[in-house]
């Protein structure tokens, strides 16, 4: 806004006479979940087009309890991560830090859990599945739905936009990332490094793009 | 009992104030313009009553003032009417006064290179009153608060304020982050 005032009067006689906003899709939830829905419909469409899931892999999420725990933990990792990004796009809802630490932390326990994997994995180790560009796969998935996640969030007005834009990035890679691990190798040291890394580097895009993209308040 | 019906009295002030704010916003965001105009009247000099409290009496608390109005203007569409306005409206106060604090020292760089320090510290308001008044500034340990004092109020490049102090420029540009990181944290502890 191109305002050139002299007095605070002025300037709220200028602000005042702005047109009242469009109120519509304004809730964080509503574009939290708008966001997940879309963003999950998005990474499956593409992962499915370019090679199909591991074989078998229904049967392993339902024959280990750890593998079905370690999907359902990077879900709601992921989820947490996407509701907490749109809830700091409201001022003063809650502690930005705590926010931030708790989503954080699910995510570094969802992580931690390939870490224990390294010396006890979930899975028998196998190539079966193997994708021979996932690296690349999870980036080029993340970084659209991190634009798109960063359009919708322009909407509402996150103080901090790099931290912002970091969290949006995390749920963006994790989305890949996750289905990775039913489309791709079960290899705890490759999931850490040909899943998780990118999916940690979509996240550090985020926090430049947050600040590129999202609105200055 | 003097004290707790004054405190009685100060809260139902504060829950009328809330309700008032709360139901102008709500207006405002449905196009009415009057209940807007009133309503950035009155949190403006709110504002700058908690402001000066903090930051003391100094020139730059009237431009917080504006940039914090028009911080509320782009975020308005925000407020929540089922929660309460003033940690809607502190959050964003507090996040622009950092912020101005924090490019406050280069703007007045570049405005005047020229000036001897000295001539363009005795242009600006005494420290000393500033001090005074200044509650964020209290909080803070002395080096931290003399480098605050000299890029922020007085306009001293960190060059010139590192050469006053003896110190180098790395260690005056610790001084002045560490000492917004602490204001933050005190401005945070603030609540509504």
């Amino acid at each position: 806004m191109g305002i050139d005032v002299r007095s605070r009067s002025e300037l709220i006689r200028k602000i005042a006479r702005d047109p009242a906003p469009d109120a519509r899709w304004r809730g964080p939830l509503q574009l939290a979940l708008l966001w997940w829905f879309g963003a999950w419909i998005f990474v499956v469409a593409v992962t499915l087009a370019v090679q199909p899931m591991r074989p078998g892999f229904g049967a392993q999420l339902l024959a280990s309890p750890r593998f079905a725990f370690e999907t359902l933990l990077g879900v709601a990792a992921g989820g947490m991560a996407i509701g907490t990004a749109f809830a700091l796009g409201i001022p003063g809802w809650g502690s930005t830090r705590r926010r931030i630490a708790a989503a954080m932390a699910l995510l570094a326990f969802w992580i931690g859990m390939y870490c224990y994997g390294l010396a006890n994995p979930a899975l028998e180790a196998s190539m079966l599945g193997k994708r021979p560009h996932c690296f690349v796969e999870v980036l080029i998935y993340g970084v659209p739905a991190l634009v798109a996640g960063l359009l919708l969030l322009r909407r509402l007005a996150p103080l901090g936009r790099c931290s912002a834009g970091f969290v949006v990035g995390a749920a963006a890679g994790a989305i890949p990332a996750l289905l990775m691990q039913l489309a791709c190798v079960y290899i705890p040291s490759h999931i850490l490094a040909f899943h998780i890394a990118p999916a940690f580097a979509v996240a550090l895009i985020g926090a430049l793009a947050g600040r590129l993209l999202l609105r200055e308040i | 009992m003097g004290i707790e019906r004054e405190r009685g009295t100060s809260e139902t002030a504060r829950a009328e104030e809330e309700a008032r704010w709360s139901e102008w916003m709500t207006r405002a965001n449905a196009g009415d313009t009057e209940a807007y105009a009133r309503l950035l009247e009155e949190i403006g000099g709110v504002m700058e009553q908690y402001l000066r409290r903090r930051f003391g009496e100094v020139d730059f608390v009237e431009d917080c003032v504006q940039e914090c109005l028009l911080a509320i203007h782009r975020a308005r569409t925000t407020f929540d009417p089922a929660r309460r306005f003033r940690p809607w409206m502190f959050a964003i106060v507090r996040h622009k006064a950092i912020d101005m604090l924090r490019r406050r020292g280069t703007r007045r760089r570049h405005e005047s290179q020229e000036a001897d320090p000295l001539q363009r510290a005795a242009q600006t308001t005494d420290p000393a009153l500033a001090l005074q008044a200044a509650e964020a500034l209290r909080g803070l340990a002395p080096e931290q608060r003399d480098a605050l004092l000299m890029t922020k109020y007085c306009g001293y490049s960190l060059n010139e304020a590192a050469r006053r102090e003896g110190v180098s420029v790395t260690a005056m540009k610790s001084r002045v982050h560490r000492g917004i990181r602490q204001i933050k944290r005190i401005l945070a502890e603030d609540g509504d």
